[in-house]
């Protein structure tokens, strides 16, 4: 199972070097985003850096969440989901391979440009090992509600909006969190519970999910 | 099951009905198809042939009706029987080589690369699927045929329209093919509207029939 779950991997890695700009354009309208609030916050480094934290959040997430119903989209209009289908591991071992591509292409960029934006709105970057920490697991676990977004929509019209309404509101305890722990940094409180907590909701996250999107995923397969 | 037992099973079809959006595709449909049987569904556009390959490849389900494997209930998606479901869409990406969709449908299955390059894929193996005509396409998807394996002997061809792109010589290669895993004790299904292995004297099924 691990050796279909690498194979698996690899060919979704391989497939998103080749559709890099989908990587690019998504960074790109994230660091756009960014540059809006101190247009239209005003340039005041401390208001700022009051609002910065919960701004990067939300901006990380406006950015991600519009890719999640292309997550299984091309595999189910390409046939590969009932090929995969056909080979002995269950379907949850493409989906979670899916899925830990997904974040890592989506975070590592982001993760890169994060110091640049960081300094743009004035946090302090002290602080910026911490903020990476909880943007991860933040992002970690909205990936894997975004799988579950994505296959139910499959098939549906209109799909990448249905998969947006649907991961926003089951991600607000993540932001909730994410948030509360960059405020934390910043007034210099303890930030380990904040983490311990999003620890906890990804790993539960992973148990409920798999699952999830490999019902369906099978479910999809029948109604194409 | 044992493979010996498995080889020489009769899979069974017995009155399937379809239907799809509330209409009525086909009622009470019957099929035997054992080692070595080649069977031809014929029927015009929207008879139910492809949705019939994809009854018994496990994609769609049935509502009436069963399917069994030498009186077991047959589960396609769970059973020892290989099943190979050639008909679109093809499952290859097409941002991907041709080499790395068809390597990575045999690391799936766990079966190594082919030794004979009947559909002549070698000359566009290293290009993206996207780049290829839809032919090309075709022949690569029939060589996941050609894949090499020990337990393939008694595999269930479903082929949906197999030489609608081909072009007559690889047409040849392909009636060459299926004659072949016959011999073998294969069972092949095709649905096609070209003659297809006429010679072979396969049972005709007739879709969509007004009675």
């Amino acid at each position: 199972m691990i050796l279909i779950f690498f194979q698996y991997f690899i060919r979704e890695f391989e497939i998103s070097i080749s559709q890099v700009t989908d990587i690019l354009s998504q960074i790109g309208f994230f660091i756009l985003v960014m540059m809006l609030f101190p247009l239209s916050l005003g340039p005041d480094p401390n208001k700022l850096s009051e609002y910065g934290i919960a701004l990067v959040w939300i901006a990380a997430f406006v950015s991600v969440v519009p890719a999640y119903d292309r997550l299984f989209t091309d595999d189910y209009l390409h046939g590969f989901i009932e090929k995969a289908a056909h080979n002995d591991q269950p379907l949850g071992c493409y989906a979670a391979a899916k899925c830990l591509c997904f974040f890592l292409v989506t975070t590592i960029p982001l993760l890169i440009i994060l110091p640049v934006i960081c300094t743009m709105i004035g946090l302090n970057l002290s602080i910026f090992f911490e903020l990476a920490i909880s943007i991860v697991l933040g992002l970690f676990g909205v990936t894997l509600l975004g799988g579950i977004a994505s296959g139910l929509v499959l098939g549906a019209r209109r799909a990448a909006i249905l998969a947006a309404v649907l991961v926003l509101p089951l991600s607000l305890p993540i932001i909730i969190f994410g948030c509360m722990t960059g405020i934390a940094l910043i007034e210099t409180t303890p930030i380990k519970p904040y983490i311990f907590i999003m620890i906890a909701m990804d790993l539960s996250l992973i148990v409920l999910a798999i699952p999830i999107m490999q019902l369906s995923l099978k479910n999809a397969i029948e109604n194409n | 099951m044992s493979s010996s037992e498995l080889a020489h099973a009769t899979l069974s079809i017995t009155n399937v009905t379809l239907f799809r959006a509330n209409k009525l595709i086909f009622k009470n449909l019957n099929l035997n198809i054992s080692s070595g049987d080649i069977c031809i569904l014929n029927g015009p556009n929207g008879a139910g042939k492809t949705s019939l390959l994809r009854i018994i490849a496990g994609y769609l389900p049935i509502s009436n009706g069963k399917m069994s494997l030498n009186g077991h209930i047959f589960e396609p998606l769970k059973s020892h029987l290989p099943i190979w479901y050639i008909g679109h869409p093809f499952g290859f990406h097409p941002n991907l080589s041709a080499a790395k969709n068809l390597s990575q449908i045999a690391s799936m299955r766990k079966l190594s690369m082919f030794d004979e390059d009947r559909f002549n894929v070698i000359d566009f193996f290293q290009q993206p699927i996207r780049t290829l005509s839809t032919g090309q396409i075709q022949r690569l998807a029939l060589s996941q045929l050609l894949l090499k394996s020990n337990r393939q002997k008694e595999a269930l061809w479903l082929l949906d329209e197999p030489n609608s792109t081909l072009d007559s010589l690889h047409c040849l290669a392909l009636e060459t093919l299926i004659e072949e895993h016959i011999e073998f004790g294969g069972r092949v299904i095709v649905a096609a509207h070209q003659p297809l292995c006429e010679h072979l004297s396969p049972q005709i099924i007739q879709l969509g029939a007004k009675t």
